[in-house]
């Protein structure tokens, strides 16, 4: 029983500051064998799915309205020629393209997005419910041998983001391999944390797909040329440990680092602080520590991508919350609509005011239930509705200081931003907060501290461009300056160059009167030869 | 605006209050079994006092009274000073100290979280500032009374300063065996200033048997509070870091001290257990709002309250000096807040900082 014990207790050396521990509620879904969700007729897909975000530079939709599409088929370009930050999106089954047009998408704000409608055929819709996961023929591909640009390109093309919340595109951190290093060995991190209370997809996914998951992360060490893969995962799943622990027997190049549960442990800054014990500073990236940390539901749609050629055109997602009479992970075409969702799985909708989509710290709030999944939607809590808790003054009881994974002063960040003091709200450094929402957990008063401090983060960022562009309009003004100063000048030295000239003339004319005479002479006869030839 | 996060179970902000006023139950018991029923008037005058302060002030501030006294500040506030002051005090007193402190200390300022100064302390001060006799008239442990007030006459005595049997409130202070008695660190601090060595002083009180009673009754008090404190830690109402740095620093300025000439100067057991010393450390110091709130800053704030608490207790001229040394680090806090910050995350490389000119 004992060494039972041992093998699922932390063996992790490191720990990171502060941190939270939220009552878990992950039994409500952890219990059930993920299954595929049945879809409505009809889809709405994001046309940007991951975090980069370049308005300069629209994404390009290769489909047009009426257009039939196949279960998989790009709808907006990813290939070489266009953005490299750009990964494409996929239709998520066989049907018309209905519509192109905007939606409100899944930010917080309902801003509106560009969405492709998809019409579904429905006797589709029949083959792909019995399915209960996603499986096609297995590919005759050996990527052992293949280039590693190659396998980046597929996946780049196979629409891979980083699916644990992030949704950073995958091919962008694989595309640099790690250095060859004696002293940082060339890791990759794999995040199992899932440290959120009530997310269990990444739980499940391990449990069912262990094997796949394994042989995804041996594909990304293989493209990014590591020396060692380190699953990382916290104690409290068991099973997942053990399904790891059984497949895993035979590599030696694998281990498992169980983490004790707390919350922020899956931030990718954190994760990396309980592997290495090390601090990324300001401007660094994982890669600076020999570092890529990918997530276990990433690394399984890699091994989709490279073995089955499936591009991601669903994710496991939660569907938790005391309405959900079935509480579980249901594999989710991205598009759904979230009011599908509710009307398919009988969640009853009198008593829902607000869709939770991510972890119940960090997500956000729904009150728009026509909105559709997309690729950073890996939870979504159906509770009842929530008693606001009264918002009071701050009392500067420091519990915000205690918790925060990052050591900042949310409480003093929260007096300046309140007072609208970007200066020291920078000095305190704002921009290092991850947004954890661990302050605004345990703060008494219930102030939304994180709210106030993604708007100063904003504010800060629209005066710093502010500054940036008057710096630009003020070097400008000063070149205009210095050109019309130097205009002037030239104008004035050409001025005295023609009065001298004519000094002198006049100076040599006073000296030489035969001169002057001839000149008029001259002048004269002009004038003769001009009035002639008018008349 | 969306409000995260959705799952809180943490303490909030009027359970946290009222859980401090909770916290000094224990005292209150000590204080009442040793001095009677004068204290229990005290804190029901105070604490009443408080309320209808802060319901007034916040009519006139126009600003939502039941949601605001919800918090238990107020009560605090009352409870807090219903303990410092001395039985039998008149009412109109205790009546100026708390509409002062409730008033002028903290909603003038803005109400709770604004105060730079812990209001009870500062409405102490006010009194004792402005009422020095009356303030240091701290009676003696009941058993040495021969006229022991009842709850009548205690009122009486409170209300009109006259009851029947009892002309005055100092009539009470004259013992079974004719002396008077203060406060263990009053009668200290007289004695040395008559030229009377330390340990004369304590080989007269061994023999004098009412200031071993005496001086017993408020090791007691202490000992209630220090109680009371713990239950707060425990909870994680309080954190360790002030308690334990003021207590440390009492204990190494008076070794300090005692070491210069140790019948000058008392022990460190004796600063820790007469006086106010427990309910300050526990109840006083740690009011987060008027505390520095960074950890490493509560460690400076905690160790300079207990410097300045023994050099005022020892070369000031008031007995007790928690109020004063509390208020005196309360200005401090904010600078030391700026200066004792945490290293944040990965902060090797300096952080661009907007322009000065930038508006």
């Amino acid at each position: 029983m004992k060494s039972l014990h041992n093998k699922f207790t932390s063996n992790a050396i490191f720990k990171f500051h502060g941190g939270v521990h939220p009552t878990e509620n992950k039994l409500i879904s952890n219990s059930q064998t993920s299954v595929k969700f049945e879809s409505d007729n009809f889809f709405r897909v994001l046309v940007n799915q991951s975090s980069v975000k370049k308005f300069e530079l629209p994404i390009e939709i290769i489909v047009t309205k009426g257009q039939k599409v196949i279960q998989g088929e790009a709808l907006t370009s990813g290939d070489s020629s266009s953005d490299y930050f750009y990964v494409p999106v996929h239709s998520p089954c066989d049907g018309t393209v209905l519509d192109i047009e905007c939606f409100s998408g899944d930010h917080i704000s309902g801003l509106a997005e560009t969405t492709i409608v998809i019409e579904a055929q429905k006797n589709h819709e029949k083959k792909s419910r019995i399915k209960s996961t996603p499986s096609v023929e297995r590919a005759n591909i050996n990527w052992k041998n293949e280039s590693a640009e190659y396998l980046v390109k597929k996946i780049r093309n196979a629409g891979i983001v980083g699916l644990g919340g992030a949704t950073f595109p995958t091919h962008i951190k694989q595309y640099i391999p790690l250095k060859r290093d004696k002293q940082n060995p060339a890791t990759l991190i794999i995040n199992a944390m899932e440290c959120e209370p009530y997310i269990t997809c990444d739980d499940r996914l391990i449990r069912e797909q262990a094997k796949s998951i394994i042989e995804g992360a041996l594909i990304v060490s293989r493209i990014v040329n590591c020396d060692k893969i380190i699953f990382v995962i916290e104690d409290n799943k068991p099973e997942a440990i053990m399904s790891l622990q059984k497949v895993i027997k035979n590599e030696s190049k694998i281990s498992i680092l169980i983490a004790p549960t707390k919350y922020p442990s899956g931030g990718e800054k954190q994760l990396i602080q309980i592997v290495t014990g090390k601090e990324l500073t300001k401007h660094q990236l994982p890669k600076d520590l020999n570092i890529l940390v990918q997530n276990v539901a990433t690394l399984f749609a890699v091994y989709q991508a490279i073995l089955f050629n499936r591009n991601l055109t669903e994710r496991l997602v939660t569907i938790t919350g005391d309405l959900v009479p079935d509480p579980r992970n249901y594999w989710i075409p991205f598009g759904t609509p979230i009011s599908w969702i509710i009307k398919h799985l009988n969640i009853s909708e009198k008593d829902l005011d607000i869709v939770i989509i991510g972890g119940p710290l960090m997500g956000q709030k729904i009150c728009d239930f026509s909105i559709p999944t997309s690729k950073k939607v890996n939870c979504l809590i159906f509770n009842q509705t929530l008693v606001q808790n009264e918002i009071k003054d701050c009392i500067r009881c420091g519990e915000c200081e205690i918790v925060c994974p990052i050591k900042l002063l949310p409480q003093q960040l929260y007096w300046f931003s309140k007072s609208e003091q970007w200066k020291p709200m920078q000095q305190l450094d704002l921009d290092a907060c991850i947004e954890c929402g661990a302050c605004d957990y345990v703060c008494p008063s219930h102030i939304p501290l994180v709210d106030y401090f993604r708007f100063a983060k904003s504010e800060v960022k629209h005066l710093l461009n502010k500054e940036s562009a008057s710096e630009i309009a003020k070097q400008r003004f000063e070149n205009r300056e210095k050109r019309l100063i130097r205009i002037e000048q030239e104008r004035k030295s050409k001025q005295e160059k023609i009065t001298l000239d004519r000094q002198k003339a006049s100076e040599d004319n006073s000296k030489d009167p035969e001169g002057k005479k001839a000149a008029i002479l001259a002048a004269l006869n002009r004038f003769k030869s001009k009035s002639q030839g008018e008349s | 605006m969306a409000n995260n996060p959705f799952s809180n179970q943490t303490w909030s902000t009027n359970q946290l209050m009222f859980l401090v006023c909770a916290g000094l139950i224990p005292g209150a018991i000590a204080q009442y079994y040793f001095f009677g029923w004068g204290i229990l008037i005290n804190l029901v005058l105070c604490c009443s006092y408080a309320i209808s302060a802060e319901a007034l002030i916040l009519k006139v501030r126009n600003r939502p009274i039941l949601f605001t006294l919800k918090d238990n500040s107020a009560l605090l506030t009352g409870l807090l000073l219903g303990l410092a002051l001395p039985p039998l005090l008149p009412w109109w007193m205790s009546f100026i100290g708390v509409y002062f402190a409730i008033i002028f200390a903290k909603h003038l300022y803005g109400g709770l979280g604004y105060n730079p100064f812990n209001p009870a302390m500062i409405g102490y001060v006010v009194l004792l500032i402005s009422f020095p006799l009356a303030m240091t008239n701290w009676l003696p442990a009941q058993e040495l009374l021969i006229l022991k007030p009842s709850l009548i006459q205690s009122i009486e005595l409170t209300f009109f300063g006259i009851s029947n049997e009892i002309s005055n409130v100092t009539d009470i202070k004259i013992l079974a065996d004719g002396f008077t008695m203060a406060t263990p660190l009053d009668h200290i601090r007289t004695s040395l200033s008559q030229g009377y060595m330390l340990s004369e002083i304590q080989s007269q009180s061994n023999e004098n048997l009412s200031f071993i009673i005496n001086s017993n009754s408020w090791i007691w008090v202490n000992v209630a509070y220090l109680l009371g404190g713990l239950y707060l830690l425990f909870l994680k109402i309080i954190r360790w870091h002030i308690p334990v740095s003021i207590m440390t620093s009492m204990i190494i300025t008076s070794y300090f001290l005692s070491i210069i000439d140790n019948q000058k100067y008392l022990s460190a057991s004796d600063h820790l257990f007469y006086g106010a010393t427990m309910l300050g450390v526990f109840f006083i110091a740690t009011d987060p709002v008027s505390a520095s709130t960074t950890q490493k800053g509560r460690l400076l704030f905690g160790a300079s309250i207990g410097f300045t608490l023994i050099i005022i207790r020892t070369f000031g001229s008031y007995p007790d000096a928690f109020a004063f040394s509390v208020i005196l680090l309360n200005i401090a806090s904010p600078t030391i807040d700026h200066y004792f910050r945490p290293k944040t995350y990965g902060s090797a490389i300096p952080i661009k900082v907007l322009d000065n000119n930038d508006e």
